[in-house]
């Protein structure tokens, strides 16, 4: 019985409403930047997703749901068995994408990419929000496969296991 | 037409493609499950047949000792067929630990036959297995009665068990 307490107790979780939560979000900004043509909501919502990946804590998408959307009763935590790191990988690669379009966006003439890269993440967001396939979570598994994976943990912070 | 149209139109229209693509996704993994659910009975002793025929198969009890076909597991209620292969990530890190979960929960009532997918080719076709992890639930009667693809916590697991036996009872 001790040890199926402490096994429940060392489960990974993940609080699901804040993935969709999130997810949700990405999707309606990554679209309004494209449609009203606003590269600065491409570049914001790049650096919210750096601070989610990097900094969960103090994710403007994390703050906003436990300040906000959780005491108005629009959503309440649904925490499940998961393991927060391939989501936090897939948010990194969805930065990186959004960063990669700001630049291009901002810097260049291929706007073209830039808005291409940018619906990319619309895309991939989305198929996350409704299906629940997370395209980066299955990059992260890959990737481990190959061994190239930055072999992250979630506790509270960045923890390169096994340095 | 305004450039403001135009963008609309296209985030319209790549929604309407992602819907119809997620719309055949849906329905595929929905065949392949209800052919799933569709297949011949497990009858006693197929998997000791299958575990002399396919090195892949390796049942472990509460105990973690029984190997498949013991008496023991032939007064087990419910079997879980565990898919996973060696280099499956999520299948060590988060399947592997929800179902020593759902043995410390249920305890004798429940047996967990973890299957080597890559070494397992009959049962991964007879289960239409698209992907690892992935369990398969079965009654003592060998009938399949919930196909989970991907990740299945405890509570799933368990919920669908308390199914099987409601069903048993």
């Amino acid at each position: 019985m001790e040890n199926a307490t402490a096994a429940q107790e060392h489960a990974l979780r993940v609080d699901t409403h804040l993935g969709k939560f999130s997810q949700g979000c990405t999707v309606l900004l990554t679209a309004l930047a494209f449609v009203f043509n606003q590269p600065w909501l491409a570049l914001v919502t790049a650096i919210i997703m750096v601070l989610s990946a990097l900094m969960p804590t103090v994710s403007p998408y994390r703050l906003l749901y436990k300040w906000v959307v959780v005491p108005l009763g629009l959503l309440r935590p649904r925490i499940v068995e998961d393991d927060p790191a391939p989501h936090r990988f897939a948010q990194g690669v969805g930065a990186a994408f959004l960063l990669a379009a700001s630049i291009l966006l901002f810097l260049t003439r291929l706007t073209t990419v830039g808005w291409v890269l940018d619906l990319i993440v619309f895309v991939l967001a989305g198929i996350n929000l409704t299906v629940g396939f997370c395209a980066g979570c299955f990059v992260y598994y890959h990737l481990g496969r190959l061994g190239l994976l930055p072999r992250v943990r979630y506790e509270g912070n960045f923890h390169w296991r096994g340095v | 037409m305004s450039p403001l149209l135009v963008r609309l139109g296209v985030l319209v229209l790549i929604t309407l493609l992602l819907s119809l693509l997620v719309w055949m996704g849906r329905r595929f993994v929905e065949m392949r499950r209800r052919q799933a659910l569709g297949a011949e009975p497990l009858v006693p002793g197929m998997l000791q047949d299958a575990e002399n025929a396919i090195d892949g198969i390796v049942e472990v009890s509460k105990t973690g000792t029984d190997k498949a076909g013991s008496d023991t597991n032939k007064e087990t209620a419910v079997r879980i067929l565990a898919f996973s292969s060696d280099d499956c990530h999520q299948c060590h890190r988060l399947q592997a630990p929800a179902l020593q979960r759902v043995r410390e929960e249920m305890g004798e009532r429940v047996t967990v036959i973890e299957v080597d997918a890559p070494a397992s080719p009959e049962l991964t076709q007879r289960y239409h297995i698209l992907t690892v992890p992935s369990t398969v639930i079965v009654d003592a009667k060998g009938h399949v009665h919930a196909v989970n693809y991907g990740f299945a916590s405890t509570q799933r697991l368990l919920q669908q068990i308390d199914t099987v036996l409601a069903m048993t009872v």
